[in-house]
């Protein structure tokens, strides 16, 4: 098992070698100069706008660029932002485990839905309650994240006034969990019903596969009571799609954290990663792209350990 | 002779095609019975029809400003409602469709495109062709569409050619990945082998014999990805970073709509329901076309 993992860690290397390289000559072969935002309209002298360009190493060829930002990144340095000169690693340690609370609670409460969910529409298939699931995913899919952020904000911030439109906390007010909970009512369930959505269907269909094969006709046959087979036979198996599937769903849900927490004014990673493709800060852009990448890489490396715990006949070695 | 039989002796010596024609047929029939998939299409032939006549159905100019009529609740002079400016947001919305749904087509048309060619070269070739190919498109699918599409559209610039090249550029993965599956197992089928055996070349072999076989989950694959192709368009627009205003989007209309949602509910509702309703049409059309194709489901 630790072999096993070592090995994937070491698989996954390459795999991020290669997100920042193509990340890194996409932003840096753009036309344009994000000293340009700076300079327009003002009487910097030539001399001293070639003295930032040196400090920002925008003077250097791009691949020599590329190489001192590696060279940093193996020290844990993403550079200073261009935007206020902060290091980048301090706006990413505020910025994160924000974004990974907007995407975590809708994950878990979609798990924890759609799975009885699916079950019941694929045991009771074509029954009102599955119809009901059906016509729910459909909309659920279909619904884009921002817009639905924006209606729940009408209706629950604006005509009856019970939450707080934006932002995380109560400016003032000391932390505290029914606080902080207030905010994240509504882009959670944005999130959250996107989520929810495709996971009923995969559950469904996945679900209806399993209770057709033999070995569940065969518990039913020695009378293992119906509760049983379903949620102890049938549904470990069908839950071995649903990783997979969960594992997919990561780049997608990367995507509505970032519209969710434009709508809501979310200081996540989101937010700060449109405001820095706005002002050319390359150096955030490109923490962002690494940071999310290693996000989704980490989460397919934690969907192949769960797959050992839920089919044994995988073997790692 | 019935029509089959025509085909038949039209075609002496090519079975293929009565096979094809005749799975046509089927899946014709099986989608036709599906209800929901029949409501997608009809709305999505809609949808392309407002935006190629939308000229006749605006109700006004969608550019014209009008300072007195300033946010203006829906009426029957605007069905929409005005905009900031005193703009038909009916008319907005409808000249809106035209980027949304251009877009969604293009930029599946380049993403099913370069899938294809990626993932039937590396299913045909195999061995390090095929391990180059597929480590590629590992890096690509880790990174979060989004998050790269706003960087390349934001540092190339917003306008409708970079939009779509952005999201079709990142959004053929799915496409390769399905194509390479398929063509793993079509190529050790027998009338490949025959192909080979009677000298045909490769692209020929890929192309005009295996690809056919491999086109329903990529029809499927492609009608979905217009769907999350306007989800991304749409999101560019409301972030300020697509199509540019004046020129009206799905996006951009709600944007602005966004900052006047105190005072005017109907600015950010309407393009809000547009960019849903097509959402809905090609998902359900999508789902309805995968049942429709699904050689396992027989009648």
């Amino acid at each position: 098992m630790r072999k096993y993992l070592v090995r994937r860690v070491l698989q996954a290397l390459p795999i991020l070698l290669g997100i920042t390289l193509i990340s890194f000559f996409i932003i840096h072969l753009a036309p344009g100069d994000p000293l340009a935002m700076d300079i327009e309209g003002t009487k910097i002298s030539p001399e001293a706008i070639q003295i930032r360009r040196e400090q920002m190493n925008l003077d250097k060829p791009i691949p020599v660029q590329y190489w001192i930002w590696v060279k940093g990144l193996v020290r844990g340095d993403f550079g200073w932002s261009f935007q206020d000169g902060r290091p980048i690693v301090e706006h990413l340690k505020e910025r994160i485990p924000i974004t990974l609370l907007i995407m975590g609670i809708p994950m878990l409460i979609a798990v924890l839905v759609s799975i009885p969910l699916g079950i019941i529409s694929a045991t009771r298939q074509y029954s009102l309650a599955d119809q009901c699931a059906t016509v729910f995913a459909f909309l659920g899919i279909s619904i884009p994240n921002f817009w639905f952020g924006i209606v729940l904000m009408m209706i629950f911030s604006l005509w009856l006034g019970w939450l707080p439109a934006t932002g995380l906390k109560t400016i003032g007010a000391p932390f505290s969990i029914a606080d902080r909970a207030k905010y994240l009512i509504m882009p959670t369930i944005v999130l959250a019903t996107g989520q929810m959505a495709s996971l009923v269907r995969y559950v469904r269909s996945s679900m209806l596969e399993v209770i057709r094969q033999d070995y569940v006709r065969t518990a039913r046959a020695k009378g293992v009571s119906e509760r049983l087979v379903i949620y102890k036979h049938a549904l470990k198996n069908a839950m071995i799609p649903v990783v997979t599937i969960l594992a997919l769903m990561m780049p997608g849900l990367l995507g509505g954290a970032l519209m969710t927490e434009n709508v809501f004014a979310l200081p996540g990673m989101g937010r700060w990663t449109v405001r820095a493709v706005f002002y050319r800060d390359y150096p955030a852009v490109m923490a962002s792209l690494t940071v999310s990448s290693v996000m989704i890489v980490a989460f397919n490396l934690i969907a192949d350990i769960l797959y050992g715990f839920l089919d044994p006949r995988i073997k790692y070695d | 002779m019935t029509e089959k039989q025509k085909s038949a002796s039209r075609n002496v010596g090519y079975e293929q095609t009565v096979e094809i024609e005749s799975f046509l047929k089927i899946v014709i029939r099986r989608f036709k019975k599906n209800r929901l998939a029949m409501l997608g299409a009809v709305v999505v032939i809609f949808l392309y029809l407002v935006a190629v006549f939308a000229p006749f159905i605006a109700t006004h100019d969608p550019n014209a400003t009008n300072t007195i009529m300033r946010l203006k609740p829906p009426s029957r002079e605007n069905y929409f409602g005005t905009d900031r400016l005193g703009r038909d947001v009916f008319s907005r919305v409808v000249y809106g469709s035209r980027i949304s749904l251009s877009v969604g087509l293009v930029a599946v048309g380049i993403a099913v495109t370069i899938g294809t060619l990626i993932g039937s070269v590396s299913g045909y070739y195999g061995g390090t062709v095929d391990n180059v190919l597929m480590r590629f498109t590992d890096i690509m699918m880790s990174i979060p569409t989004l998050f790269l599409v706003i960087t390349i559209v934001a540092m190339f610039g917003g306008n409708i050619w970079y939009t779509m090249l952005a999201i079709g550029l990142t959004g053929w993965t799915g496409v390769a990945r399905l194509v390479r599956g398929s063509f793993l197992s079509l190529k050790e089928q027998e009338f490949a082998e025959a192909c080979r055996a009677i000298g045909a070349s490769d692209f020929r072999i890929m192309f005009r014999h295996l690809l056919p076989n491999a086109m329903a989950p990529i029809i499927v694959a492609a009608t979905l990805g217009v769907a999350s192709a306007i989800l991304t368009e749409t999101s560019l627009s409301y972030l300020g970073l697509g199509v540019q205003p004046p020129t009206p989007t799905w996006g951009n209309i709600l944007r602005e709509g966004y900052q006047y949602i105190k005072y005017a509910w109907w600015y950010g509702t309407f393009p809000g329901i547009a960019i849903f309703i097509t959402m809905m049409a090609f998902n359900m059309l999508g789902d309805g076309l995968r049942d429709a194709l699904d050689p396992r489901l027989k009648e």
